[in-house]
């Protein structure tokens, strides 16, 4: 296995790992694994704060305790995954800080873009929890059933995304 | 065994995600600008292609869907802020954690973003799901709208889907190929 995969490659993996997933009795998700790590340390330092039950409310997990369940070890999974592919790939991946194409746009401001992130990830689960799922869950998972939800939620994801993109490189930038 | 399973499937989620280049804001980004739809089309593809499995398991009977609730208000209103946060991060809320295992340090600040937005939520969900709730449409499938045999419906959306995907790519072959002349004007200079 050398490098990058086509898309093609990349989508057809994705499709055949997605049905084995169902086949097990499970569902790709990642939004729960926010919620049950939230709640942990959150329960930890301030145990009587927000009931339990509250975390995964409405979530695809749906569980009602918090635990080490089936989503966040599938996260801790992705991890491991995506280490192994970064350390196994042929095609070298610079580890930087800040992406070029941003540094590009906006300047060598390394503050200013993990600010960015920090309210853009902050945008990304709060509109996952409103959603009760992210592209794993929504996407991946459920505009393969046919599922409402994920088709109207992958529609408004780029019918925003879009113009938030176009609208941040309007001046241009590194393609 | 289920607890092993979600590691493997995670592992193997991890590696496609890696391969495909989702974990690269770059990708991301010229997904979103129009100029490289690589990772919308890996995406489409994947889900054309589960669609046909799903459903032709679920009439073998092996299957059952388990769909997340469709709320016209939250689904709508939580997609649109996701999009928002996705040109702004260039990760989603799975690619961030593959990111940050790949070394990327502003994935890390998106990880804590997400884990304070949940937190926020939490905190105002029960008044937002009290007001949201006359909106819940349950679980519902196009096979429910349409009154069709799911069966049917599955095959002709991912052919659907596939066409999708397959145009996309045309169109955007076609637009890079008229593009590229210019590009290569100021090489000449």
């Amino acid at each position: 296995m050398d490098g990058k995969w086509s898309w093609v490659k990349a989508g057809v993996a994705l499709g055949i790992l997605n049905i084995i997933i169902f086949l097990s009795g499970n569902h790709l998700g990642t939004t729960t694994f926010y919620s049950q790590t939230t709640g942990y340390i959150t329960t930890f330092f301030f145990p009587e704060w927000i009931p339990i039950s509250a975390w995964t409310k409405g979530t695809c997990g749906g569980s009602e305790s918090l635990s080490v369940g089936w989503q966040w070890l599938f996260v801790m999974g992705l991890f491991i995954g995506a280490l192994g592919g970064n350390r196994t790939s042929k095609v070298k991946i610079p580890k930087e800080e800040v992406p070029k194409m941003w540094t590009e746009r906006f300047g060598d401001k390394p503050r200013l873009r993990f600010t960015h992130a920090f309210i853009g990830g902050f945008l990304l689960l709060f509109g996952s929890r409103l959603a009760g799922g992210c592209t794993s869950s929504h996407v991946i998972s459920g505009m393969s059933q046919m599922a409402v939800s994920g088709i109207v939620f992958g529609m408004a994801v780029f019918a925003a995304g879009i113009p938030t993109a176009l609208l941040l490189y309007r001046k241009g930038g590194n393609i | 065994m289920n607890s092993i399973l979600a590691i493997v499937f995670g592992i193997a989620f991890g590696f496609i995600l890696q391969r495909a280049g989702a974990l690269e804001y770059k990708h991301i980004l010229r997904t979103l600008r129009l100029i490289d739809l690589r990772i919308a089309k890996f995406m489409f593809l994947s889900v054309g292609i589960s669609t046909v499995g799903v459903f032709s398991l679920r009439t073998m009977g092996l299957i059952s869907l388990d769909m997340i609730k469709f709320n016209s208000v939250g689904t709508l209103l939580g997609g649109l802020i996701f999009g928002v946060g996705f040109a702004i991060t260039g990760y989603c809320p799975g690619t961030s954690i593959g990111a940050w295992a790949e070394g990327k340090k502003d994935a890390v600040f998106v990880v804590l973003g997400g884990l304070l937005a949940v937190l926020t939520f939490t905190l105002v969900q029960d008044q937002l799901f009290s007001y949201l709730a006359q909106y819940d449409a349950g679980e519902l499938m196009l096979g429910d709208i349409l009154s069709f045999n799911s069966l049917a419906l599955g095959a002709l959306y991912s052919v659907a889907v596939g066409f999708i995907v397959y145009y996309a790519d045309k169109i955007e072959l076609k637009l890079s190929t008229k593009k590229a002349p210019q590009a290569q004007e100021p090489l000449s200079q």
